[in-house]
């Protein structure tokens, strides 16, 4: 019973392994470095935003805006590039990114706006913001820092996944070994005893905002320095994909509950699937519906075992 | 946290027993000053042509505001609108040759009842409260939309332009554009089920107070998912005229549909917090809308532009909203 218990705990894991059992039997090509490689560092970039949304989501709280944020950090870059040079440039974007996370954070934190609506908003502003400042129009950028940051190699590693991987290191170490880290959790888990014990809700609440929109915004710099352009069109999907990563990895919609390798473990398992659709030369309106179903699968499963734990209290 | 409920209760009680609520006349307020604006912007504002032209744009935003009037006083929420209107659109154009086009109107309505009762029944079935509502709906409009992709593959289709299908879009009735009588027709309908029916009581109740709304015997979760039914059937319906407007079925018709009805719900004054609002509110918000794109327009406001002026004015009516939440709460 125990074992059963505790395979049964280790469930999204399982999951993970079957996946890539499956995708190696059925595409021979899935397991050789080039299409690994190729995984991910296509999965970097997301997984960068799925590594903030952790502590948003754990916050209790959304951001649906991170796509619409990207695809207007990209532009802006560009449009600074030529007046600053490069590396202001970029340091001006990760500054827009900390304004944006701001504005949402106060929104969400001070005026009690739900964080849903406000980001669903948030993405048309910055959507209609990032299409009114190109014009409508892709914005090339042809800079060989850029290029190096995001397709450059360290160590024959694709720089990309050596990001990814220390974020990876830092969030974890954050979210499990300081304080910070774990009000974050105490927050999350039970607002009202967060702010009885005196922790300041609003400032985590404020700083989980900007941690997401500084993610999006490096992930607009990274898209950009990949693509050699900025599109105003990228990052639609970003959203649904990212917060999908990151429940289905298992860190629950209720708060409080989750953590970094399960965010990872939830971002490789879509991967693997996108890139086993794409192998198999699935039609990409197939995926959106898988996403979908998968979606509201895993937060039914989540919203239906916490209601059952629920019962067992009340008993 | 209870105390609070029950005082907001309190109060909401004494502002309905008052004949004349002042924060009704916000939005009304708000029209007229739009309304004003734009005649000053252009002559041609307050001709009788651009008016119809105004009422006919918003019939269809209209249709699915009434609706989510319903989910949002129960409070819940419904995102799927948009995925809703995308699939409604193609598949009336899509099954007219099988069904001919009364059919096909008869067979989408079916399948918009099929998506309200699946919503209703995930939440009941997970106990899911507001934010599941959002969560869940959320995913199952991205399915939809996605099957809407799928039915055309990602094509617009051409629909058989027989007499009642174009009707529904471009035809009148006494004079009267067809789809302003729709929206006018079912907003009666709505409004006069929500005042004057056990039910529609009963969905204020729910919306006030789940707990309370489930001791006194009221079943909330059939209630919900009748609720959700409604605003899909009426989102269908909407697909219809949009497909006849434009004598075109795109697939992508819905995206964005849902931010435009959470704004027009919310504009016109009825709370997210649920338990409040009516279908006259709604209305005003949906006009105030119309108005909006109509001067964003003569303003010569781009596309790109008109969005995030959206964003900036939903955000708006939001902390208006929440204010007057806030105040009933200091007072009660």
């Amino acid at each position: 019973m125990s074992i059963l218990k505790r395979v049964y705990s280790q469930k999204v894991l399982l999951i993970l392994i079957g996946m890539v059992i499956f995708a190696s039997v059925s595409s021979p090509y899935f397991l050789t470095f080039q299409n690994v490689t190729y995984l991910v560092t296509q999965l970097s970039i997301f997984g960068i935003m799925a590594l903030a949304m952790t502590f948003v989501i754990l916050n209790k709280e959304f951001d649906l805006s991170i796509g619409a944020v990207m695809a207007f950090s990209g532009i802006f870059m560009v449009k600074m590039i030529p007046q600053t040079g490069i590396i202001v440039a970029i340091l001006l974007t990760l500054l827009l990114g900390v304004i944006i996370g701001l504005i949402t954070g106060f929104l969400v934190a001070y005026l009690g706006l739900n964080s849903f609506v406000v980001t669903l908003c948030a993405m048309f502003f910055y959507n209609g913001l990032a299409l009114s400042v190109s014009g409508g129009r892709p914005a090339s950028a042809q800079d060989p820092v850029l290029n190096y940051i995001s397709s450059g190699t360290f160590l024959g590693i694709p720089n990309l996944i050596v990001m990814l991987l220390i974020l990876t290191l830092l969030a974890d170490y954050v979210l499990r070994k300081t304080k910070y880290g774990r009000n974050v959790y105490a927050v999350g888990g039970d607002e009202q005893v967060a702010r009885l014990t005196g922790i300041s809700v609003r400032f985590y609440k404020i700083s989980v905002f900007v941690i997401s929109s500084v993610a999006a915004a490096l992930a607009g710099i990274l898209l950009t320095g990949m693509l050699n352009s900025a599109s105003p069109f990228v990052g639609s999907s970003a959203a649904l994909t990212v917060i999908s990563a990151v429940v289905i990895g298992g860190t629950s919609l209720a708060g409080g509950e989750g953590s970094i390798p399960k965010t990872l473990m939830g971002l490789f398992i879509l991967g693997i699937l996108d890139n086993l659709l794409g192998l198999l030369n699935v039609h990409s309106f197939y995926q959106t519906f898988i996403l979908g179903a998968l979606l509201v699968f895993v937060i039914g499963w989540d919203f239906y075992a916490r209601s059952k734990k629920q019962v067992l209290v009340a008993h | 946290m209870e105390t609070v409920t029950e005082k907001r209760n309190e109060t909401q009680l004494k502002r309905m027993k008052s004949k004349v609520d002042l924060a009704d006349l916000g939005p009304v307020l708000a029209l007229l000053i739009l309304i004003i604006i734009g005649s000053i912007l252009s002559p041609v504002f307050l001709t009788k042509g651009n008016l119809l032209n105004i009422l006919t744009q918003i019939s269809v935003l209209g249709l699915g505001a009434i609706g989510m009037t319903y989910v949002v006083i129960g409070r819940f929420f419904d995102l799927s609108v948009a995925g809703m209107l995308s699939l409604s659109a193609v598949l009336i154009v899509g099954f007219q040759p099988f069904l001919g086009t009364i059919g096909a109107i008869f067979a989408v309505i079916l399948v918009a009842l099929v998506v309200g009762l699946i919503n209703g029944s995930i939440l009941r079935f997970i106990k899911g409260d507001f934010g599941a509502s959002i969560m869940i709906t959320f995913g199952t409009g991205t399915i939809l939309a996605s099957l809407a992709l799928l039915y055309t593959g990602g094509f617009t289709l051409n629909p058989e332009r027989d007499t009642v299908f174009t009707w529904f879009g471009n035809g009148s009735f006494l004079g009267i554009p067809a789809p302003i009588v729709t929206l006018i027709f079912f907003s009666i309908i709505l409004h006069v089920v929500l005042k004057y029916t056990t039910f529609g009581r009963a969905i204020y109740l729910t919306g006030a107070n789940h707990e309370a709304a489930r001791l006194s015997g009221i079943p909330i979760h059939r209630i919900r998912t009748i609720t959700f039914m409604i605003v899909a059937v009426l989102v269908s319906i909407g697909g219809l005229i949009r497909s006849s407007q434009t004598l075109n079925a795109s697939p992508v018709v819905g995206v964005g549909f849902e931010l435009d009805v959470i704004a027009a719900v919310a504009i016109g004054g009825t709370s997210l917090a649920g338990g409040a609002g009516n279908i006259s509110r709604t209305l005003v918000g949906v006009l105030i809308i119309g108005v909006l794109n109509n001067v964003f327009v003569l303003m010569g406001l781009s596309n790109y532009d008109q969005m995030m002026a959206k964003g900036l004015i939903i955000v708006a009516a939001l902390l208006l909203d929440r204010r007057k939440e806030l105040k009933l709460v200091r007072k009660g």
